[in-house]
């Protein structure tokens, strides 16, 4: 027992090349790092995906209404003026604490927005006048699904891009824009479209971090509205866009779970070094 | 390496063809190393004499000095001539004279050859030439080989006639004849030809120190507005670059009589009969125009052409210049096709109505309209109009090159509007190329970064993607109809460029035309050159070869003991030479249609530049075929060559044919 086989290749151990003691695997570990998972967290967190759904359900909604003169444009520019005003409100009582742009500043994007928009609306609404309908609205489609891809949805992951998924949403609202007749509805269009993409993601954030049930609440809201919505649209729609989210709320976080034990990662003295802290 | 000692091995030496008619004699000339080159023929000498002669022309190391080269034998002559030719070979062996001895067998024209001394371990190859031909001719070649053993000849020659008037007096004094290959009389054509250049040299130089001295007064001024108002109009241009061509060739061939360099003497010859031919040309256009009123003719059918509101609408034009329809009413009805859906494309109608109105009004302003009183560029240039085309027609006392270039000016004053329209379209779809390209950047979260000059990520603010985003759908749905304007116009423009592409295309053509030597290539195809100069035919199994270097030579030397003989012959210049020779070496830029292509996809105007571009790739266009044609026959020729190689190499000598 004196020359006890030890893991070092500068040894003579008089044994084949080949020979693997029973102690040669001592140091593998499995599972080391994994992230636990509970169920209800995972079905809270799912609620953001669910949210962005919701909203773009909710902005091609509000376009039909208008396309149908459901609505009228000023009262909808009307009600998203008064609700971006309310959303601002609570946005700075939300993040008083923090540091954030001056009101000043923020006014003056807000004019910036009004103005640019207003003043390029009769352009915008002439502006595919010679497209056909069926390419816009695909062009609306595609533009739309790169918003839901590229969204932020709090992942750290490449793909993630948020100018990316902004400026394809605005790209959708300017293609929906030249669709309808006046210049009010163009800018109305815009106005919602800046307010559903733009404004409401970073209030929804600000939502999140102060308590987890705004997190559900406003989930279970929009939810409601866009299904409710899309019942008045068509009643298979709704049904279809209720099981999705149900799918997506769910289905796919008990699935997430089940997948779990299924997690296979060995560590061992060969991991590269991981600087801890 | 066994080039070199196949070189080292050979000893050429050159006779002129006119030695194996005459009598026995000594051979002097000049030696190189490897090469001899006879330029006379001595009468054999008395053996009192043989010391002196000896003395006076021995082989020295020195060069360009005359000296014995050899002994001609030539046995027809009588007995006695055979044994003082024997008794200079005697003589030639005790003093270890390395000398040939040619011999010409009995009745047959063709020379033995059987060397002494040093030669003996040499391989003698006797180059027979016509010294006529060889001397007097114009050389384009570039090959070192070719001009090594030229340049030996000529320089034997010059050498012969420096010393000419010493040697004939010493041989007179000995009570000698010598035998010349060269006359020294210069023919009465050339001469005047020589005495009319030194004049136009003179001449030339004369105006070059005057116009010195007043671009002296006038640069004083501001030499960038000189400069730009000799360069902008076609016909200014035209007119600096021959004077400037000319000024430079009689300022280096100014010491007429001196100058050596043949080549330089033909493209000042060249240059001067261009000139001439230029302005007969030039006389003769303006003769036809001014001729009963035809210019007049010519200035009212074109004006007609290029308006659209003439002074008596009802008045029908029913002369043979007239035209049907005239440019403006043409591109008014075009502006309205693209108003509307052009070819069924899919462009905003707005942007095509606001940018079709600014055009159509562009329209206006050019031709003017004379029923309400509107005077239009069109207008206000017809009264000078005829005029103009009078001036053409007077252009031709400077030459036809400059009539043709203030027809290209003409042509660009008659298409103003078309270059308006080009650089509004092109400066409009450049923008907003320009736009789109860093707002899709923006669209993607990405800026570029000039410091780094590489494309970064970056975080935009919400606002700036909102700005952003709106001005990129908006540049992006009106692309199209920018785009289809841009083509458009673009097409017309680049009709209007390649119309004076070929005028100037025309107008180089007859800068770089080789008229002098085009001419001494078909009345005279002796005097000039071509590329390789001179070649080596020997004939054997009756097949003529061609052998262009000294390696070839030693291949052929198969025959141990035998010298080969090859009778050195003149090849014409081909065509392409000629052109190649006379035009002005320029490194242009090269252009491809592709360059050509991404230029006007990204809108970039330079008029000059693309004219330039047009012209070169015409002229590339027309070169390429001439070399085409050119390889053709060297590939013919070269068939004869491999031929001739694969023949087995025997039976040198004692052909009967030379």
């Amino acid at each position: 027992m004196k020359n006890r086989w030890r893991k070092v290749l500068y040894e003579n151990h008089d044994k084949p090349d080949n020979y693997i003691d029973e102690t040669f695997l001592d140091d593998l570990k499995k599972n080391l790092y994994v992230r636990k998972y509970d169920l209800w967290t995972v079905i809270r967190e799912s609620g953001v995906v669910t949210q962005q759904i919701s909203c773009v359900c909710i902005f091609v909604l509000l376009f039909i209404y208008m396309k149908e003169d459901k609505i009228s444009p000023q009262m909808l520019v009307a009600i998203s003026l008064a609700t971006t005003f309310v959303g601002y409100l609570f946005f700075c009582w939300l993040s008083a604490s923090e540091l954030r742009r001056s009101a000043w500043a923020d006014l003056k994007s807000a004019g910036a927005f009004l103005t640019l928009s207003f003043g390029l609306s009769p352009i915008l609404m002439t502006l595919t006048s010679t497209i056909s309908t069926d390419t816009v609205y695909a062009m609306t489609v595609a533009m739309l699904l790169t918003n839901l891809l590229f969204h932020d949805y709090g992942a750290n992951a490449a793909i993630v891009s948020q100018s990316l998924s902004l400026n394809a949403a605005i790209f959708s609202a300017v293609c929906l824009a030249s669709r309808l007749p006046t210049r009010w509805h163009a800018f109305a269009t815009l106005a919602l479209a800046l307010q559903i993409f733009a404004l409401w993601p970073s209030l929804r954030i600000c939502l999140k971090q102060k308590h987890w049930l705004n997190q559900c609440l406003t989930t279970l809201l929009l939810t409601v509205l866009s299904v409710v919505g899309m019942a008045t649209i068509s009643f298979t729609g709704a049904v279809l866009l209720a099981l999705l989210h149900l799918f997506i709320s769910f289905g796919c976080s008990t699935w997430l779970i089940a997948l779990q034990p299924l997690k296979n990662n060995i560590h061992g003295p060969w991991d590269e070094a991981v600087i801890s802290n | 390496m066994e080039a070199d000692e196949a070189t080292s091995k050979i000893c050429k030496v050159f006779v002129p063809s006119k030695c194996l008619n005459g009598d026995s004699g000594i051979l002097l000339g000049l030696k190189a190393p490897g090469a001899m080159c006879v330029t006379s023929v001595l009468e054999i000498p008395r053996s009192n004499h043989w010391r002196s002669l000896y003395s006076r022309y021995k082989q020295t190391n020195h060069e360009n000095c005359t000296c014995i080269l050899g002994v001609w034998d030539n046995r027809v002559d009588s007995i006695q001539r055979n044994a003082e030719v024997n008794q200079c070979l005697r003589f030639a062996h005790d003093l270890q004279l390395p000398i040939v001895h040619l011999r010409k067998v009995n009745g047959a024209p063709q020379p033995q050859v059987s060397s002494c001394g040093a030669l003996c371990d040499k391989d003698i190859v006797v180059v027979i030439y016509d010294i006529d031909t060889l001397a007097n001719a114009v050389y384009l070649t570039d090959r070192s080989q070719v001009k090594s053993n030229l340049s030996l000849i000529t320089n034997s020659f010059a050498v012969y006639k420096e010393t000419r008037s010493e040697m004939l007096q010493w041989v007179k004094s000995k009570g000698l004849t010598l035998r010349e290959f060269v006359s020294h009389q210069v023919p009465l054509a050339s001469q005047l030809q020589n005495h009319v250049l030194r004049l136009f040299c003179w001449f030339f130089m004369n105006l070059s120190t005057f116009l010195s001295l007043l671009h002296r007064c006038v640069g004083s001024l501001n030499g960038y507005f000189v400069r730009l108002l000799l360069s902008l109009p076609a016909c200014l241009a035209q007119v600096s670059h021959r004077y400037t061509e000319i000024r430079q060739l009689a300022s280096r061939c100014l010491p007429f009589s001196k100058t050596r360099d043949t080549i330089l003497r033909l493209k000042l010859k060249n240059a001067f009969w261009r000139h001439i031919v230029d302005i007969i040309l030039g006389v003769a256009v303006m003769l036809w125009l001014t001729k009963d009123g035809r210019s007049a003719l010519l200035a009212e059918s074109a004006m007609t052409w290029a308006q659209v509101w003439t002074d008596h609408p009802k008045k029908k034009c029913t002369s043979k210049f007239c035209f049907k329809q005239n440019v403006a009413s043409q591109l008014q009805e075009l502006l309205h096709w693209m108003m509307g859906a052009p070819a069924g494309l899919k462009l905003n109608s707005e942007l095509a109505h606001f940018l079709g109105k600014f055009f159509l009004y562009h329209i206006y302003v050019w031709t003017g309209n004379i029923l309400i009183f509107h005077p239009g560029y069109l207008q206000f240039l017809r009264p000078f109009w005829s005029d103009a085309v009078w001036c053409i027609a007077l252009s031709g006392c400077l030459g036809l090159s400059v009539q043709l270039s203030l027809v290209q000016d003409l042509l660009s004053m008659m298409t103003l509007h078309i270059y308006c329209f080009y650089v509004y379209a092109a400066r409009l779809y450049h923008l907003q190329l320009s736009g789109l390209s860093s707002l899709w950047r923006l669209f993607r979260g990405k800026k570029w970064n000039s410091l780094r000059q590489r494309v970064d990520s970056v975080s935009y603010g919400v606002d700036q993607l909102f700005v952003g985003t709106l001005l990129f759908t908006i540049l992006l749905f009106l692309l199209p109809t920018t785009l289809m304007f841009y083509s458009v116009f673009a097409a017309l423009r680049s009709l209007v460029l390649l119309a004076q592409a070929s005028c100037q295309l025309a107008v180089q053509i007859f800068n770089a035309l080789p008229i002098y030597s085009a001419f001494l290539r078909v009345t005279r195809p002796d005097k000039l050159s071509g590329k390789n100069g001179v070649c080596f035919y020997h004939d054997f199994q009756q097949y003529l070869c061609l052998f262009q270097d000294d390696v070839l030579l030693y291949a052929l030397q198969q025959a141990p003991g035998q010298p080969l003989y090859l009778a050195m012959q003149f090849v014409p210049a081909c065509w392409t030479k000629l052109w190649d020779s006379s035009s002005p070496s320029n490194a242009a830029p090269s252009n491809s249609w592709r360059s050509l292509g991404s230029k006007l996809l990204r809108a970039i105007e330079n008029r000059d530049q693309l004219i330039g571009i047009y012209a070169e790739l015409l002229h590339k266009r027309v070169s390429r075929e001439m070399e085409t044609r050119h390889e053709r026959q060297i590939v013919q020729s070269s068939k004869w060559q491999t031929y001739i190689s694969s023949q087995p190499p025997k039976a040198l000598a004692g052909s009967d044919r030379r």
